[in-house]
C-alpha cells in the first residue's frame, strides 16, 4: 500500500469533504479492479456512483470505509477532511468509522447480527457517539435516544422493534433499522450501496424518500451506489459513471441524463428509457 | 378458442401453513402472453410451480389445452413438458457447471425422447443457439465461460429447443444488468411474436415484480396481492387505468428516469 502526497487544502482545514484521488484497487493476482478513480464530494453534497456488475462500485465503497478484503491492494488516496483512509491503521479507522462515515448495504441481514436484539445493536453506535462527545448516557437517556432513533426511520412501535431479533421484522423494516444504526453515530458521510435493490418496489420507494429526507435534514454528504439510474437520479445531484473500474463520465444528474457524452452512459440511459417507454405504452395506448 | 392453459378457481396451501393462493382464475390463449405481477409473498412463484406441474392445486383445477391437467399422472406430465418449458431467474444456479452447453441444451430433447441420433440432436442444438443469438462454437464450451446475459441465453435455448407452445419464465431478467436486460427482453419478444416455419411463436407466462418488463412483453396482466387476484386484463388498460388500489400503488412506486 502507498499513500500519495497532497498539496495544500484550499477548502479549509476541517470541512473539505471526501477526496478520492487516483484510487486503484488490484485483485490477488494483480488484476485491475478499480483503475485510477478520482472524485470529490463536498460536505452536504449528494452524489451517485453508477455502474453495472464488475464496475468496481462496491469495492470503491468498501475502500472509502476502509473495509476492503486483505488480499486486495489499494493505491492512491482517500481523504475525508483531514483523515487519510488508505494505509490507516485498523485502530484509527475504527474510531473514524461510524462517527465520520457510515454504510448501509444492499442486504440488511448481512449488516445485522441475527443473535442480538435490535435494541442492543442500535445501542452500540449511540453509546460510542456519546463517548466520543464526552457525555455519559444513563439508562433512561439511552432508552430515549434509542426510541428517537427508531421513530426517526419511521418504524412503528419502537418498544417491540427494539426487543425484536432481525428475523422477527420484515425486509423493509430491517433496512430501516440498518439505516438507524448507520445514522446513530451522526456521520458526516453516508455511503449507501444498493440500499433498496433487494426490496419490493413500493418499499424501495418509501426507503428512498426516508433516506433522502434524513440526509437533507442533517446536511450529510451522501455517496449513493447503484446500478439503477432512475434510483440514483432521485437522491443525487451529481454522479460518476463507472465501467470496468474506470470512471467514463462525471457530471450533474441533469446533464448526464439530458446530454450523455460517453457511449456507455448513452447505452445505460437508452436501456432504462426503453423500459420506461413500455410502461408509457400502458398509460397511452 | 380453447385456452392453452387455464387456471380455474385455483387455491394452494403448503402442508404446514395457511393458504397462499385463493380462488385464482385466468386463461392463457395462444399468442397472448401473460404477465403475473405482485410483490414478494404475493404467490407468484407458487402459482408458477403449479403451472410447471411441480405442485398440485389444493383446490380448483388447471387445464392444458382444454384437458384437466394432473401433474401426478406421469404420462400427462410428460406430454405437458412438451407443451411448456421454463426459464428461471438465476442463470448461475440453473445451469449444470459440469455439462457442456450442448449437453445442457440437448437435455430436454433426450428426456422427452424427441431427437433420434447424434446428427439430428446436434442440428437442433445449433438451431437453438442461433435463435438465441449465440455463436455455433458455444456448444462445446462450459457455462463458466459465459457472462450472466449469455448464460440466460443458454437457459432460453434449452427451453425453446423442444419447440414448446408456452414458455414459463420466472423473473428471467431480474438478475441481469440493465443493458443486458433489454437485450434479453428483445430476444424474448422476438421468440414470442415472430416465429419461423421450424419454430412456431411461443406464448410467454412471465412472472415479474417489474411492471416495465411485463409491459414490454405481455398483452395481458394478472396482478396478485396476498394470494388473490387484485386485478386482471389487457396490460395497456390495466396500466393506463388501474382499478384496484394495489395496482395503483405498484404503478406509482415505479422509479423512473426524469425527463424524456
Amino acid at each position: 500500500m502507498s499513500t500519495s502526497e497532497h498539496g495544500p487544502n484550499l477548502n479549509g482545514p476541517h470541512k473539505s469533504g471526501l477526496h478520492v484521488n487516483g484510487l486503484t484497487i488490484r485483485g490477488p493476482q494483480g488484476q485491475l479492479l478499480v483503475d485510477g478513480l478520482s472524485f470529490a464530494l463536498s460536505p452536504g453534497e449528494r452524489m451517485g456512483l453508477i455502474g453495472e456488475s464488475g464496475s468496481g462500485k462496491s469495492l470503491t465503497a468498501l475502500a472509502i470505509i476502509g473495509l476492503l478484503p486483505a488480499d486486495l491492494t489499494v493505491n492512491g488516496s482517500i481523504r475525508w477532511d483531514e483523515t487519510e483512509v488508505v494505509g490507516a491503521s485498523e485502530r484509527s479507522l475504527n474510531s473514524w468509522r461510524g462517527r465520520c462515515a457510515a454504510v448501509v448495504f444492499q442486504e440488511p441481514l448481512t449488516a445485522l447480527d441475527p443473535l442480538m436484539r435490535l435494541g442492543q445493536q442500535l445501542a452500540e453506535p449511540v453509546q460510542r457517539r456519546a463517548r466520543a462527545d464526552g457525555t455519559k448516557l444513563g439508562r433512561q437517556a439511552l432508552d430515549r435516544a434509542l426510541h428517537a432513533a427508531v421513530l426517526e426511520v419511521r418504524l412503528p412501535d419502537p418498544e417491540r422493534i427494539l426487543r425484536a431479533y432481525p428475523h422477527e421484522i420484515s425486509g423493509g423494516q430491517r433496512q430501516r433499522m440498518a439505516l438507524a444504526i448507520a445514522l446513530a453515530g451522526r456521520p458526516a458521510l453516508l455511503i449507501a450501496d444498493e440500499p433498496t435493490t433487494a426490496l419490493d418496489e413500493t418499499i424501495q420507494s418509501e426507503i428512498l424518500d426516508l433516506l433522502d429526507g434524513l440526509v437533507r435534514q442533517r446536511s450529510m454528504a451522501l455517496l449513493f451506489i447503484s446500478h439503477d439510474l432512475a434510483v440514483v437520479s432521485r437522491v443525487a445531484t451529481r454522479a460518476v459513471v463507472l465501467r470496468a473500474g474506470i470512471a467514463v463520465e462525471t457530471g450533474t444528474m441533469t446533464n448526464l441524463l439530458s446530454d450523455p457524452q460517453h457511449s456507455y452512459t448513452q447505452e445505460l440511459i437508452a436501456s432504462a428509457r426503453q423500459l420506461d417507454r413500455a410502461l408509457d405504452w400502458g398509460t397511452t395506448p | 378458442m380453447t385456452a392453452l392453459l387455464e387456471a380455474h378457481a385455483v387455491g394452494y396451501a403448503y402442508r404446514t401453513g395457511q393458504p397462499v393462493l385463493h380462488d385464482v382464475s385466468f386463461a392463457i390463449n395462444a399468442g397472448e402472453s401473460l404477465g403475473l405481477v405482485g410483490e414478494s409473498g404475493a404467490g407468484k412463484t407458487t402459482l408458477l410451480k403449479l403451472l410447471l406441474g411441480l405442485a398440485v392445486p389444493s383446490t380448483g383445477e388447471i387445464f392444458s389445452q382444454g384437458a384437466r391437467f394432473d401433474a401426478r399422472n406421469r404420462a400427462q406430465l410428460r406430454s405437458y413438458r412438451r407443451l411448456t418449458q421454463a426459464v428461471f431467474q438465476d442463470p448461475y444456479s440453473s445451469l449444470d457447471p459440469r455439462q457442456s452447453v450442448e449437453q445442457i441444451i440437448a437435455e430436454p430433447l433426450r428426456s422427452l425422447g424427441i431427437a433420434r441420433g447424434r446428427v439430428e440432436l446436434k442440428g437442433l442444438v445449433a438451431a437453438a443457439l442461433l435463435a438465441v443469438g449465440l455463436p455455433p462454437n458455444a456448444a462445446t464450451r462450459y457455462p463458466h465461460e459465459f457472462s450472466g446475459g449469455q448464460r440466460q441465453r443458454i437457459a432460453i435455448a434449452r427451453a425453446i429447443v423442444p419447440n414448446p407452445r408456452v414458455l414459463l419464465a420466472d423473473e428471467p431478467v431480474s438478475a441481469l444488468d440493465v443493458t443486458t436486460r433489454v437485450k434479453i427482453i428483445d430476444l424474448l419478444a422476438d421468440l414470442s411474436s415472430g416465429g419461423t416455419p421450424e419454430r412456431p411463436p411461443m406464448t410467454l407466462v412471465l412472472v415479474s415484480h417489474d411492471l416495465g418488463v411485463v409491459a414490454s412483453l405481455c398483452q395481458n396482466i394478472v396482478v396478485l396481492e396476498s394470494g388473490r387476484i387484485a386485478e386482471q386484463g389487457p396490460t395497456h388498460s390495466v396500466l393506463s387505468a388501474p382499478q384496484h388500489a394495489y395496482t395503483q400503488r405498484l404503478l406509482a412506486s415505479v422509479t423512473r428516469l426524469p425527463g424524456a
